[in-house]
């Protein structure tokens, strides 16, 4: 039986939502934005899908994301440092004040905030997507050759930043 | 990369509610087969002529919504005030767009397109002959609450730190309120206390969005103010080529379909001053390579205001011209019907004003 757009769409919601999410939150560094573009990421999806077809459901719903991520990321001014610990923290569930976790968190956001946004990107779909750069490539609409040599660049970058 | 590894386990997953209603909402829309009126599920008070509905989530409110059919809704997206399905237009449209905006940015945006929608109401009103003066006060009387709550929302934004966002916000309303001042300005004294009004609340925005630039200029040249820079020089750039391509379009259609004079002058003006958008363009992509980043973000702006501007009055214009036939086509149908439309659209919107203000219409707390 051959598996009909609405119960792709929803299993790949079920699936892949989460690490979506995940993803623009570290580009836009806000819990809301992130969740209005993991819902605005999908519905262009489900869109598409009305007309076309989709090899790669995941793969198309970073490249979407990305997309819409672009544009506004750009746009932003640069972050404050408190308001994302507070609000990180919040995403974290964590309950207690744990010191550790927060130094943690702000050693790693002060590092990822010394990257351009371009950069930004390649790290967090290789360290925390987990892609290859064969993938990213696919999804950035960048060459396999280019987004390593970047992602090399930007990775010394923050290896750099955090030996300081 | 020990450390993003932790990060990861640091942010965790998207809120388990959340991630239910999202998927809620996003069941809907496809159960709707239109994926572009995405029904919101969150909770908004629901204060309207619709308040037999106050206790349920807006959730309910769509399942009511799917049972009358998209229809209902789509036609109310065409009515004026005074019409009966008006109040569809302000209490479910609306609001369940509104319900879907989580960030401080996304509900600016919404707000503004709430006043700008008062406006294109007011105009287009005139052009079908059906502005009768409750039905002006309605209008006024909205455009005034959602223009303040703009102002909010800019200062809101400004406060939390997002001056780029707010003087972006600020720009664009600036620019729609001076394109519809201009569109106003030919109903001579119909609208003169709305006219009041705008003025007011143009001369406000613009100065928030002049104190925003001035905190924008003074910024320091970090790798994040080069790309801010950039990346909106970029928007304008990609604004401005679009907006050359819609004049365009509409010049070569003004030949083919209905000749109004208005419009082609419209179409003539905005091109001038898409000209002088591009020059200041040009200016900021120098400053940008001067390193002189938060000028180079402002002139963009500016030019982007411009560009706004040109198009917003040719599209306003294009809806007036777009109601004028409509009522010239209802004319030729119901000539000896005129004599009463007045009094029964005052009738209606006064009822809708005085539910909608007596309710707190646009003030849910969210």
């Amino acid at each position: 039986m051959s598996v009909t757009p609405k119960e792709l769409f929803l299993s790949a919601y079920d699936r892949y939502a989460d690490a979506i999410y995940k993803h623009c939150f570290f580009r836009v560094f806000s819990r809301a934005r992130a969740e209005e573009l993991v819902q605005e990421a999908y519905l262009k999806t489900w869109q598409y899908l009305q007309t076309g077809k989709i090899e790669n459901i995941r793969a198309f719903l970073y490249k979407v994301a990305n997309n819409l991520i672009v544009d506004e990321s750009r746009k932003r001014k640069g972050v404050s440092l408190d308001k994302l610990i507070e609000e990180g923290w919040e995403i974290a569930g964590s309950r207690e004040n744990d010191q550790r976790l927060k130094a943690e968190f702000r050693e790693v956001m002060d590092g990822l905030k010394i990257l351009k946004p371009e950069e930004r990107e390649l790290i967090i779909m290789r360290y925390v997507d987990n892609f290859g750069p064969k993938e990213i490539a696919e999804i950035t609409g960048n060459s396999a050759n280019g987004v390593s040599v970047k992602l090399s660049r930007a990775t010394e970058k923050l290896r750099k930043s955090f030996n300081k | 990369m020990i450390i993003l590894e932790k990060i990861k386990k640091l942010v965790g997953a998207i809120k388990f509610e959340r991630k239910v209603e999202i998927r809620r909402r996003l069941l809907a829309s496809i159960e709707n087969q239109d994926a572009r009126n995405v029904p919101a599920v969150r909770h908004i008070k629901q204060r309207s002529l619709f308040s037999f509905l106050k206790p349920m989530p807006i959730f309910a409110v769509l399942v009511i919504v799917s049972l009358l059919g998209g229809g209902v809704s789509l036609a109310a997206e065409q009515s004026l005030p005074g019409d009966a399905l008006h109040a569809v237009k302000l209490n479910i449209n609306e609001k369940v767009v509104k319900a879907l905006s989580f960030s401080e940015k996304g509900k600016a945006n919404w707000d503004t397109r709430l006043a700008e929608r008062r406006l294109e109401e007011i105009s287009e009103l005139v052009a079908a002959g059906k502005l009768s003066s409750s039905t002006q006060a309605l209008v006024e009387e909205l455009f005034r609450d959602y223009a303040e709550k703009v102002q909010e929302r800019i200062a809101k934004m400004e406060k939390g730190g997002a001056v780029k966002d707010a003087e972006e916000i600020a720009s664009r309303f600036e620019s729609s309120l001076r394109a519809h001042e201009r569109v106003l300005e030919k109903f001579n004294s119909k609208v003169e206390k709305l006219k009041q009004k705008l003025g007011e609340a143009e001369s406000r925005v613009a100065q928030a969005r002049k104190n925003l630039e001035n905190a924008i200029k003074s910024a320091t040249s970090t790798p994040e103010n080069q790309s801010a820079a950039e990346g909106k020089i970029k928007a304008a750039s990609n604004f401005l080529d679009s907006t050359r391509k819609y004049l365009e379009n509409r010049k070569e259609k003004l030949g083919t379909g209905t000749t109004s004079p208005e419009l082609a002058e419209a179409i003539k003006k905005a091109e001038e001053k898409l000209v002088g958008a591009e020059k200041i363009l040009a200016e900021a992509e120098t400053k940008l390579l001067e390193g002189k980043y938060g000028e180079a973000f402002v002139l963009a702006s500016k030019s982007m205001r411009a560009a706004q501007e040109a198009r917003l009055s040719v599209v306003i214009e294009m809806k007036i011209l777009k109601r004028a036939d409509d009522h010239d086509d209802e004319d030729e149908e119901n000539e000896n019907d005129g004599d009463e439309e007045d009094d029964d659209h005052a009738t209606t919107s006064a009822n809708i004003l005085e539910k909608v203000r007596g309710k707190g219409h646009g003030r849910d707390k969210d």
